[in-house]
């Protein structure tokens, strides 16, 4: 699978983490924090009597198996924001148990439990799947996991930049699923690309309708990456990678569009009445330096709208774009996730809701052939502190605007300010 | 060869031209012109309405385009309505134009109610009475009865209401800056004082205008009208309260519905019910607006003062002698202006006479035609024998 690129400029966590409830929570860091000492001194004489070891915060049977437990806990601390007084300033951001690993260096899997509802999912558990690799060119991938579409939802949560992943992120790019999908690298790893088919990309995101469930579409998805520099430990450049994808299902006729949210989750458009083909565009870019990391994406999602007018006919489409662009500079700290490191941090992103129809009288309404646009536009300063390898303390200022261009919405477009900080565990 | 393109051309201009000088004249005179019954269309998506009739007891709006007189309004919002007279077979619906875009409107008008005439047999107690309390100057809303049709389907005779919102109140006063209240009935509530805990008078009171105001300022001058009404001392009370309540638009009001023997009202029989309250910008009182009168016309020997000792506002307002001489003085003026040149009995059969093919024709209507025809002579009666009857209650309690 292409990987995500964390923001930290180094390793690679090649799955989600584990949460837990707060008690377990607290036992968990205690035994994680405590074992790989003890465990460390005796690796000398237990690798070499039984074949196991711990290794690194893994577990090794010779050199066949390799069993990793994740445990991720995150808690968020709402310091200030515009809506008055703060009743409830503590929130869990995720909480998460799971473990991964590798069979005979051929085959990975993943499994993973949230112990709450972070990711507006339909179940709790998160990844499951197993992955089996043919050769380097050619794996197979099945299960539950996230498609192949955009850079940020395809990053997990504890190596993310901000403490929440761009406006059009969130809105557009599909999340977990369950599916078959290939992948691998070809042209001297240069490119990387996945194509799958998946069960109900959006089923996440539709009403609690049965026949809409029934109704519902196959996802067919695609990702290409080019990248002419990887891992280069010297000169400017250490990463550079361009990429695009693709993700095509159908939408069952109702209320089922995607929303924007706000940062606190509330709906900032509503839902649209749509029917037929849903098409997701996405392209993404990223260049990595020694300091300094820019990153960015460009996505689209395109919603048919058959036979969805007052009058019984078809409507234009609807349209919903977006897009964000990070740049991140280690203020200290060497690359990567092992060290003491600190982060500052700055991403503009870019949400709209429209219609391919853009010249008649605007509606605000689900069936309008003319949708009245709307955009939501948000900056997000951020400071990210890697205290340990697996603690990290996060704080963010964030500022949301919404754009009423044509003025027909009875809607506030004063510049929403919030401040949050994120304390994480993520082992 | 060109001359027949040419004459095509200037008579089609022609007529776009006067077609278009005839919609441009459409006022609301000519909607709620009650010389006829209206014609209104709706189209909306077949999954909308039948999902607005299965769940008629959600406020949910729908989208839909509204067409009057050859006049359309594209995209307005439409939502059932009603308390006791919600159905999901004649649904009351709201029409709100200016739902799906803050620039909507329609004559000028932000909204329309139709009332679905499901809990009134005779189908015309709601128009004579609003009618009534226009001829006695009391500022109320306009009222005509309308065929409405559906995707094309007939759904039955309506009545198309006037909203209570900032058009009418700058038609009414000839201006809309201050606050607008539309009161809801939740609990039998006699006008008593509350409290001093602002939210409980929220819910009582739901503000139509300046919904973003902070609830001291939407709601500190509700609390302290109640306080007046309940605890001004007798020697003062009259001026005290007449600096919060226009008094004389109020003894108006309540004079008027006790005339109509309106059971629902200001006097209701479980408490007050069925008006709005305005607090105009400046520092002037508040004053009342009547609202839904479809129970009015109770009954011919209806008691004129019934409801009015367990009302806090309207027992201390007779105890003033100066408010309870100026009460059953306007309750005369109800009985002149009902009774003279017949107006009650004429403005009641015309009505009737107006509606009956039309009732004929409605396939909804919960009611039959004798129904219909019996609350009609009902009506007549009470038309005939109520201003005899106040009269001489009047006599009786002055």
């Amino acid at each position: 699978m292409i990987r995500p690129t964390s923001s930290d400029i180094g390793t690679w966590r090649c799955a989600p983490h584990v949460t837990f409830r707060a008690t377990c929570a607290v036992a968990t860091v205690v035994l994680a924090l405590s074992v790989p000492a003890s465990a460390q001194q005796a690796a000398g004489t237990q690798k070499a009597e039984s074949g196991v070891q711990w290794d690194d915060g893994s577990i090794r049977f010779g050199e066949s198996v390799r069993i990793e437990p994740k445990v991720r806990v995150q808690a968020d601390v709402l310091l200030w924001n515009d809506e008055g007084p703060i009743e409830d300033r503590f929130s869990w951001g995720s909480r998460r148990i799971g473990v991964n690993g590798e069979l005979f260096n051929r085959v990975q899997f993943q499994v993973e439990r949230a112990f709450q509802d972070d990711d507006d999912d339909d179940t709790p558990w998160r990844d499951v799947y197993a992955d089996v690799r043919i050769n380097r060119a050619f794996q197979v991938r099945g299960g539950r996991f996230k498609l192949p579409f955009s850079l940020e939802r395809n990053t997990s949560r504890d190596d993310l930049d901000f403490i929440q992943r761009a406006t059009a992120v969130r809105a557009i790019s599909p999340a977990r699923d369950t599916g078959v999908m290939v992948h691998g690298r070809v042209a001297m790893r240069m490119v990387e690309y996945e194509a799958g088919v998946f069960q109900h990309a959006d089923g996440f995101d539709l009403t609690d309708d049965p026949n809409s469930w029934s109704a519902l579409g196959a996802a067919l998805t695609g990702r290409v990456i080019v990248s002419p520099i990887r891992d280069k430990a010297d000169g400017p450049t250490r990463d550079l990678h361009f990429g695009v994808a693709m993700v095509r299902n159908t939408m069952p006729e109702g209320l089922n569009s995607v929303v924007g949210r706000l940062f606190d989750n509330d709906r900032f458009s509503e839902r649209m009445n749509v029917n037929g083909q849903r098409t997701r565009l996405g392209a993404e870019g990223l260049w990595r330096g020694r300091r300094a990391t820019i990153k960015g994406e460009l996505l689209q999602l395109t919603d048919q709208r058959l036979q969805q007018a007052i009058t019984g006919g078809d409507l234009s489409d609807l349209v919903q774009r977006g897009g964000y662009l990070t740049g991140i500079v280690r203020v200290f700290g060497k690359p990567g996730r092992r060290g003491q490191a600190l982060d500052v941090a700055a991403r503009l992103d870019r949400f709209t809701l429209g219609s391919a129809n853009d010249t008649d009288e605007p509606f605000t309404n689900p069936r309008a052939d003319r949708v009245a646009p709307l955009a939501k536009n948000t900056w997000t300063f951020g400071g990210n502190w890697q205290v340990h390898r697996w603690v990290r303390v996060q704080g963010n200022l964030i500022r949301e605007t919404l754009v009423d261009s044509l003025g027909v919405r009875d809607i506030n477009t004063d510049p929403r300010w919030t401040a949050i900080m994120r304390f994480q565990f993520a082992l | 060869m060109f001359r027949p393109l040419l004459r095509r051309l200037v008579i089609g201009l022609v007529l776009q031209s006067a077609a278009a000088t005839t919609l441009q004249a459409q006022t609301t005179d000519d909607l709620f012109n009650e010389g006829v019954v209206q014609t209104l269309e709706i189209t909306i998506h077949s999954r909308d309405w039948d999902t607005l009739r299965a769940n008629f007891t959600s406020n949910d709006f729908y989208p839909a385009d509204v067409t009057w007189n050859g006049l359309r309004a594209r995209n307005v919002g439409i939502r059932s309505r009603g308390l006791g007279s919600r159905s999901g077979v004649k649904p009351g619906l709201e029409v709100n134009f200016a739902h799906y875009s803050s620039r909507g409107e329609f004559l000028g008008l932000r909204a329309l109610v139709l009332d679905n005439l499901t809990t009134d047999p005779s189908m015309i107690r709601e128009r004579v009475a609003m009618a009534f309390y226009r001829r006695m100057g009391i500022p109320a809303p306009r009222e005509v009865h309308a065929n409405l049709y559906v995707n094309g389907q007939h759904t039955g005779l309506y009545v198309i209401v006037e909203p209570v919102d900032t058009a009418f109140l700058q038609r009414s006063l000839g201006e809309n800056t201050g606050w607008l209240y539309e009161y809801h009935w939740l609990t039998p509530y006699f006008a008593t004082f509350l409290g001093e805990n602002l939210d409980l008078y929220r819910p009582f009171f739901e503000p139509r205008t300046q919904q973003t105001q902070s609830t001291f300022d939407l709601f500190d001058p509700v609390r302290e009208l109640f306080r007046t009404i309940n605890s001004a001392p007798a020697g003062s009370f009259r001026d005290a309260l007449n600096a919060r309540l226009d008094l004389e638009s109020t003894l108006r009001l309540i004079a008027v519905e006790g005339f109509m023997a309106e059971w629902d009202g200001l006097l209701g029989y479980a408490g007050m019910n069925n008006f709005y309250l305005y607090r105009p910008p400046s520092s002037a009182p508040a004053r009342l607006f009547p609202w839904d009168a479809d129970h009015t016309f109770q009954a011919a020997d209806y008691p004129l003062l019934a409801g009015a000792p367990e009302n806090v506002l309207m027992r201390r307002m007779l105890e003033d002698p100066v408010l309870r001489a100026r009460y059953f003085q306007l309750v005369l003026e109800a009985v002149n202006a009902a009774s003279s040149g017949n107006w009650l009995v004429n403005e009641v059969t015309r009505d009737y006479q107006q509606i009956r093919d039309s009732v004929l024709a409605d396939p909804l209507k919960p009611y039959t035609i004798e129904e219909f025809d019996a609350a009609f002579a009902e009506l007549l009666a009470f038309a005939r024998t109520r201003p005899a009857f106040i009269t001489s209650q009047v006599q009786q309690n002055r």
